[in-house]
C-alpha cells in the first residue's frame, strides 16, 4: 500500500461495516489517502421488492413480513443517512479526505468497478454483512471480491475497531510465501504504525533465515517493536495455535498464503475473529 | 459492798499476733491459699450451685462491700471450670433458603477455628481457581465450538434453502432483517418487467416455487430460536461443568473432612448448590465470583473455644442488653442501614455458654432492660440476639432473626445483702432463677490456723498486685490491723479490698525507704497515713472540744452531767468522740422526758433505750410504789440525730446523779446499754469510742484519773491503738469494764452504789440510798401538792 492512494470502504450500516469504517479512516489518515465510502443499493433487493408476491422472512422469528418497493426505499434512505452521519462523525476526529459514493447494482461487481474507477489499492469491508448474525463467517461479497478483485482486501469482523483490543496485542503478519513476503510485511508495518502497536511476524520454517534478518533490519527505521515467531508446523492448525497463543489485533496475509497452507483463503480468514488484511 | 470495777491491764486491750508463731521469714515463701479462709459456707454454696444441673440453681453471692466476693467467686469458678470439658464453639452461616434467618452451627471447641480457616482457604481457592478455569484454553475452545456448532447449524439450514432455491431458479437475497426470495436468471433477480412478460403459467410456477421456499425458509428459521436455546443450555451446562471443575474438588474434600458434622456438610452442599446457581453472575472481566456472593459463604465464628482448657469463666463488667445477648451490627450503604449474618456479634451469654458468667447485680439492674433480658435467657434456656429497637419496634432497620443459641450456663450474681433481700422480696422471678445464696462472712475466727491462712492471703495479694513481699512482723501487724478492722480481737476482717489498699500503700512507703520487703513500720505508717487523710472532720471536732466550743470537761465533778461516747462513720472511716449528756430531776408523775425524742432528733432505738432505763428506775428504786419523778435527759450541743442504745448507761448515771445530787467524775466517759434489770450490755465501736475520749484527754494532758467505762461484754472486742495501750500501761489512762449499772455508779461517783437489803432498803451513804431517799422526797412533795390541790378544789 502506497501513500496518497485511495481506500474504498464498503458500507451497509451493518455492525461490521461500522468497524471497517473506523479502521479505513485511520489508515487513510496515516497514508493521507482519500477515503471513498461506497454504499451500494443492491439491485437484487430492488427487483425483489417490486414483486407483489415476495415477502421478507424474518431471520429472527421466521415470520413473513411485507416487503415492497416503498419499504425498501425507506430502508435504503435510512441506511444512507446513517452512513453519512457515521462519516461525518469519523471526519470530525481528524483531517480526512473522504467522499460518499452511492451506487446501485450487484454488490461485488459494483465494488470492483468502483475500486477500478477510483484507482483504489485497498478495499475495506466486513467479513460478512447482515448475514454475519445468521451463521455466515465469510459473506458472499467478500468471497467474490477475494476471487475477482486485484486490490488488497481488509476484512472486518464485529463492531470493535482494533484500538479497543488490548494495547499490547500486535499486528500479526503471516509470512509463508517468499514471493509475498515484502508486500505482507510492508502492509503490516503500515497497520502497526497506524494503530501504534507492535508487529509480530509469524514465520514459516521455509523462509530463509537470512531473508528474515534482512526483513527485520528493513523495519529498524520505523519506531515499532518487531518480534518473530516461528510456526510449529506449516498448516492451518499451526497458524491456529499461534493465533490462539498470542492473539493479535489484525492479521495480514497474502493472496497465496492459504495455498501455502493447503487450505482456502476463507478457512484462513475465518480462523480468527480479528480483522484480516489480504494483501495483493 | 462490792468493789468498784478494777481497770484493765494494758495487755487486755489488744490481741497481739506473735510473729514467732508464723513459720516463714517473708510472705514470698507462702503459697496462696487454695480458698479464702473463713468462707466455707459461701464456698459450699458455690460448690452446690455449680454442681446441680438445673437452670434455676444460679448463685447470688452476697456479702458486705469489699469482702472480696468477686475474687473468691472468680477463683472458685476458675478452679471448678478446669474440671469441665470446654464447651461448643458457635458460629453463624448464611441461610440460603431464608437469608434473614442465619443458621447456627454448633461445633466441637477446636472445630470452629478449623472450619473458619477451611472456609477462608476455600474462598481463596474460589478466587483463583474459578478465573483459571474460565480463562483456560479448553473452556474457550469449547465455547467456540458451541458457538460454531450453532452457527453451522444455522448456516447449513440457510444454505440448504439457498441450494434448493438455486435449483428452482429462485434467488435467496439477504436483507437487513432476514431474507427475501425472487425469480432468478443468470444469478440475478429477474427484472419484474421481464417477469410479467413471461407466460402466465411460468409466472405461476415461479410464484409457487417461491411460496414453497418461503414456507420452507420460515420453518427453518423458526427452528433457530430453539437451536439458540439449546446452545444456551449447552453453554450453561458447560459453565456449570467448568465451575464444578473449579470448586467441586475442594468442596468434596471439605465435605469428606466434615462428615462427622452433618450440619457443616449440609451447609457445604448448600454452598455447592448456590455457587453453581451463580454461574451466570461471574464478573465479565476475569470470571471472578463477585464478592457479595463469596461473602455469603463465609463463616462467622462468634464463639471460639479452641484455646479453652476447661469451661469458660466470663465476667461482664458492663452487662447491658446488647453486651449480654450480643448484637447485630449494621453498615451504612447508599443511605440504608444494611446487615447480614457476618455482622452478628456474640454477647457475654454466648461467650460464657457451657461455663460460668459473673455479673455484679447492681450493674445489671442499672442497665435498661438488661435484668429482664437476663431472666428471659435463663428461663428460655436460649440466647436470642435481638436489639432493643427490634424488641420494642421503636426503630427497625433491616435486621436478622438468627437461630437462637441453646444456653447451658451458671450465672453468679454478686451483690450486697440489701440487694439480695430486695430482689427476693419484690421480684418473684428472682427466687426461681437464683436459688442458691452464697453468703460471705464479713469476719472470720482469729486463731493460729486462720492467721496462717490470712498470711497466705496477704502473700497472694502482694503477688497479684506486684507488691514487695511482707516480712513476718509486717504480716503480724497486718493481721492485728485486720482484727481492728473487724472490731474484734477474736476475729479477722474477711474483706481483701481494704487490705489490698493498705498493702499497696505500705509497699509505696517501703519503696521510698529503699526496702526490699514490707516491714511492720511500713504497715504502721500506711495505717497512720490512711487515718490521717480521712480525719479532717475528726480534727475539727476535737479542736472544737479543746477550745471548749463543745463543752466536754475531762476533769472535776458535776451533778447531772456525764461524758457519753458516740461513733461517727464517714465513708470507710469511723471515729469516736465524747458527747455531753445531762439530766434534770424534779418531783413529778413518773415521767422521764427524752428531749431528743421530743425534738424529733432521737431514733426509735434510742427512744426504746430511754424507756428501758425508765422502767429500770421504777423497778429498782420504787418497786412497790409510784415513781414521783419528772426527769429529762439530753445530748448537749448535738445538732444531728441520735440513734442506738449505747448511751443508755450514761443517761441512767446522769439521771441518778441529778436525782441523788451526787456528782460524777468528769474525767471518765462511759458507754454501754442497759436492760431493765440494770445489766450492762455490749455496744459497737468500742475501740473508736475509747480512742476518741483518749484523744481529748491526751490533748488536755493525761492526769492518771481519766478513763473510759465499757461493758464487760466488749472486752473481747478490744483492739486499741498503741498510744492508748501505752498510757494504760503507764497508769495515765484507764479502761474499766462494767457489768451492772451499779458498777458504773460506783466508778463514776467514787461512792458505793449500795445493794438493797431484804426489805428493799439501800445502805446509808450509798448512791442508791441517796437516789431512793430523794425519790421518796419527791413522792412526799408530790403528795403534799396533791393534797393541797384537793383542798383548794374543795
Amino acid at each position: 500500500m502506497d501513500d496518497h492512494g485511495t481506500i474504498v470502504v464498503l458500507l451497509d450500516s451493518s455492525p461490521a461495516s461500522t468497524g471497517a469504517l473506523t479502521t479505513a479512516a485511520r489508515l487513510a489518515r496515516r497514508q493521507d489517502s482519500e477515503l471513498v465510502a461506497l454504499f451500494i443499493e443492491d439491485n437484487n433487493l430492488s427487483r425483489s421488492a417490486e414483486y407483489a408476491f415476495v415477502r421478507e422472512i424474518s431471520a429472527l422469528s421466521g415470520n413473513a413480513l411485507p416487503f415492497d418497493a416503498q419499504t425498501l426505499t425507506n430502508r435504503l434512505r435510512h441506511q444512507r443517512e446513517h452512513i453519512a452521519a457515521l462519516l461525518e462523525e469519523e471526519a470530525s476526529r481528524g483531517a480526512l479526505r473522504w467522499r460518499l459514493q452511492v451506487a446501485s447494482g450487484g454488490i461485488h461487481q459494483t465494488t470492483s468497478r468502483a475500486a477500478t474507477e477510483t484507482g483504489a489499492e485497498l478495499i475495506v469491508l466486513g467479513k460478512s454483512g447482515w448475514s454475519a448474525g445468521r451463521g455466515a463467517r465469510l459473506g458472499s461479497t467478500a468471497r467474490q471480491l477475494l476471487l475477482e478483485t486485484g486490490c488488497s482486501l481488509m476484512l472486518w469482523e464485529g463492531r470493535q475497531p482494533p484500538g479497543n483490543n488490548q494495547a499490547e496485542d500486535p499486528v500479526q503478519a503471516l509470512v509463508m510465501d517468499p514471493t509475498e513476503t515484502s508486500a505482507i510485511v510492508r502492509a503490516a508495518t503500515a497497520l502497526a504504525l497506524a494503530s501504534e502497536r507492535p508487529l509480530q511476524l509469524l514465520v514459516s520454517r521455509t523462509i530463509d533465515p537470512s531473508r528474515l534478518r534482512s526483513l527485520v533490519a528493513e523495519l529498524e527505521p520505523f519506531s515499532i517493536t518487531v518480534s518473530t515467531q516461528m510456526l510449529i508446523e506449516q498448516s492451518l492448525r499451526g497458524v491456529a495455535h499461534a493465533l490462539h497463543t498470542q492473539p493479535g489485533s489484525e492479521l495480514v496475509i497474502g493472496r497465496h498464503t492459504a495455498e501455502s497452507l493447503g487450505c482456502d483463503s476463507s478457512d484462513l480468514i475465518t480462523l480468527t475473529n480479528a480483522p484480516v488484511l489480504v494483501v495483493s | 459492798m462490792t468493789k468498784p470495777p478494777a481497770p484493765l491491764d494494758a495487755d487486755m486491750l489488744y490481741q497481739r499476733c506473735d510473729p514467732s508463731r508464723l513459720p516463714f521469714e517473708t510472705s514470698a515463701e507462702l503459697e496462696p491459699p487454695a480458698f479464702p479462709p473463713g468462707q466455707t459456707r459461701a464456698l459450699e454454696a458455690l460448690e452446690f450451685g455449680t454442681e446441680i444441673e438445673d437452670g434455676g440453681f444460679n448463685v447470688f453471692a452476697l456479702g458486705s462491700f469489699g469482702t472480696g466476693k468477686y475474687a473468691v467467686v472468680r477463683h472458685f469458678l476458675e478452679q471448678r471450670a478446669q474440671r469441665d470439658e470446654p464447651p461448643w464453639s458457635w458460629g453463624y452461616v448464611h441461610n440460603f433458603d431464608d437469608p434473614e434467618k442465619p443458621r447456627l452451627l454448633r461445633l466441637p471447641p477446636k472445630a470452629g477455628r478449623k472450619l473458619e480457616t477451611d472456609m477462608e482457604n476455600l474462598f481463596e481457592e474460589f478466587r483463583t481457581a474459578i478465573p483459571a478455569v474460565f480463562e483456560s484454553d479448553e473452556y474457550h475452545n469449547r465455547v467456540e465450538e458451541l458457538r460454531e456448532d450453532f452457527k453451522q447449524r444455522q448456516r447449513e439450514a440457510i444454505e440448504s434453502i439457498g441450494k434448493k432455491a438455486k435449483e428452482k431458479d429462485v434467488a435467496l437475497v439477504n436483507t437487513r432483517n432476514g431474507f427475501t426470495l425472487g425469480p432468478m436468471r443468470d444469478g440475478e433477480v429477474l427484472d419484474p418487467e421481464e417477469f410479467h412478460k413471461l407466460p402466465e403459467e411460468e409466472q405461476e410456477a415461479w410464484q409457487a416455487a417461491i411460496n414453497e421456499l418461503e414456507e420452507e425458509l420460515k420453518q427453518s428459521l423458526q427452528q433457530i430460536p430453539k437451536w439458540q436455546k439449546e446452545a444456551r443450555e449447552k453453554l450453561q451446562a458447560l459453565n456449570e461443568e467448568m465451575l464444578w471443575v473449579a470448586v467441586g474438588q475442594q468442596l468434596e474434600a471439605l465435605e469428606n473432612d466434615w462428615t462427622h458434622l452433618p450440619d457443616v456438610t449440609a451447609h457445604l452442599r448448600a454452598i455447592r448448590k448456590d455457587i453453581i446457581s451463580h454461574v451466570n453472575d461471574l464478573d465479565d472481566e476475569g470470571s471472578t465470583v463477585p464478592e457479595e456472593i463469596l461473602n455469603q459463604y463465609e463463616f462467622n465464628l462468634i464463639v471460639d473455644n479452641a484455646e479453652l482448657e476447661g469451661a469458660p469463666v466470663v465476667y461482664e463488667d458492663l452487662p447491658t442488653h446488647a453486651r449480654l445477648i450480643g448484637r447485630i451490627e449494621h453498615h451504612f450503604r447508599e443511605g440504608a442501614l444494611l446487615t447480614d449474618f457476618r455482622l452478628i456479634r456474640a454477647g457475654a451469654l454466648h461467650r460464657a455458654n457451657g461455663g460460668y458468667l459473673i455479673i455484679h447485680a447492681r450493674q445489671v439492674l442499672m442497665q435498661p432492660l438488661a435484668w429482664e433480658t437476663l431472666k428471659r435467657a435463663i428461663y428460655g434456656k436460649q440466647v436470642r440476639t435481638e436489639s432493643l429497637e427490634q424488641l420494642y419496634t421503636v426503630f427497625t432497620p433491616i435486621t436478622l432473626d438468627p437461630d437462637p443459641v441453646p444456653l447451658d450456663i451458671k450465672i453468679v450474681l454478686i451483690g450486697d445483702r440489701m440487694l439480695y433481700y430486695l430482689l427476693s422480696e419484690y421480684d418473684p422471678d428472682f427466687s426461681k432463677l437464683f436459688k442458691v445464696q452464697a453468703d460471705f462472712e464479713d469476719t472470720l475466727e482469729r486463731h493460729p490456723e486462720h492467721e496462717l491462712d490470712y498470711a497466705r492471703t496477704l502473700a497472694a495479694l502482694a503477688q497479684r498486685h506486684n507488691l514487695r513481699s511482707l516480712d513476718r512482723e509486717a504480716v503480724a501487724r497486718t493481721i492485728e490491723h485486720a482484727s481492728r478492722m473487724a472490731g474484734d480481737s477474736e476475729k479477722l476482717a474477711a474483706g481483701t479490698r481494704p487490705l489490698a489498699d493498705l498493702l499497696a500503700e505500705a509497699n509505696h512507703v517501703a519503696g521510698k525507704s529503699h526496702s526490699d520487703t514490707i516491714g511492720p513500720t511500713h504497715v504502721e505508717t500506711a495505717i497512720t497515713r490512711q487515718e490521717k487523710r480521712a480525719e479532717r472532720l475528726r480534727e475539727r471536732a476535737v479542736e472544737a472540744i479543746l477550745r471548749n466550743t463543745l463543752n466536754i470537761p475531762t476533769s472535776g465533778e458535776r451533778i447531772g452531767a456525764i461524758n457519753g461516747l458516740s461513733v461517727s462513720q464517714l465513708g470507710n472511716f469511723s471515729f469516736g468522740l465524747p458527747a455531753r449528756i445531762t439530766a434534770t430531776a424534779r418531783p413529778g408523775l413518773g415521767q422521764v422526758v427524752d428531749i431528743e425524742r421530743e425534738a424529733k432528733l432521737g431514733g426509735n432505738i434510742h427512744t426504746k433505750a430511754v424507756m428501758i432505763l425508765s422502767r429500770y428506775l421504777g423497778s429498782h428504786y420504787a418497786p412497790d410504789g409510784e415513781l414521783s419523778l419528772s426527769a429529762s435527759v439530753a445530748f448537749e450541743q448535738l445538732y444531728g440525730t441520735v440513734e442506738g442504745d449505747s448511751a443508755s448507761v450514761a443517761e441512767l448515771c446522769a439521771l441518778l446523779s441529778a436525782i441523788a445530787r451526787v456528782p460524777i467524775h468528769q474525767s471518765l466517759a462511759v458507754t454501754g446499754s442497759i436492760n431493765q434489770l440494770g445489766e450492762v450490755q455490749a455496744i459497737g465501736g468500742v475501740n473508736d469510742k475509747i480512742e476518741g475520749f483518749f484523744r481529748i484527754c491526751r490533748e488536755r494532758g493525761l492526769d492518771g484519773k481519766q478513763g473510759v467505762l465499757i461493758p464487760e461484754a466488749n472486752l473481747p472486742h478490744l483492739m486499741l491503738n498503741h498510744e492508748v495501750r501505752s498510757a494504760v500501761a503507764a497508769g495515765r489512762f484507764h479502761v474499766y469494764p462494767i457489768a451492772r449499772a451499779d458498777d458504773a455508779l460506783e466508778r463514776l461517783t467514787g461512792k458505793p452504789a449500795g445493794e438493797a437489803d431484804s426489805d428493799g432498803y439501800f445502805p446509808e451513804g450509798s448512791v442508791n440510798r441517796a437516789v431512793a431517799d430523794r425519790l421518796r422526797h419527791f413522792q412526799s412533795v408530790t403528795r403534799r401538792h396533791a393534797f393541797r390541790r384537793e383542798d383548794e378544789n374543795g
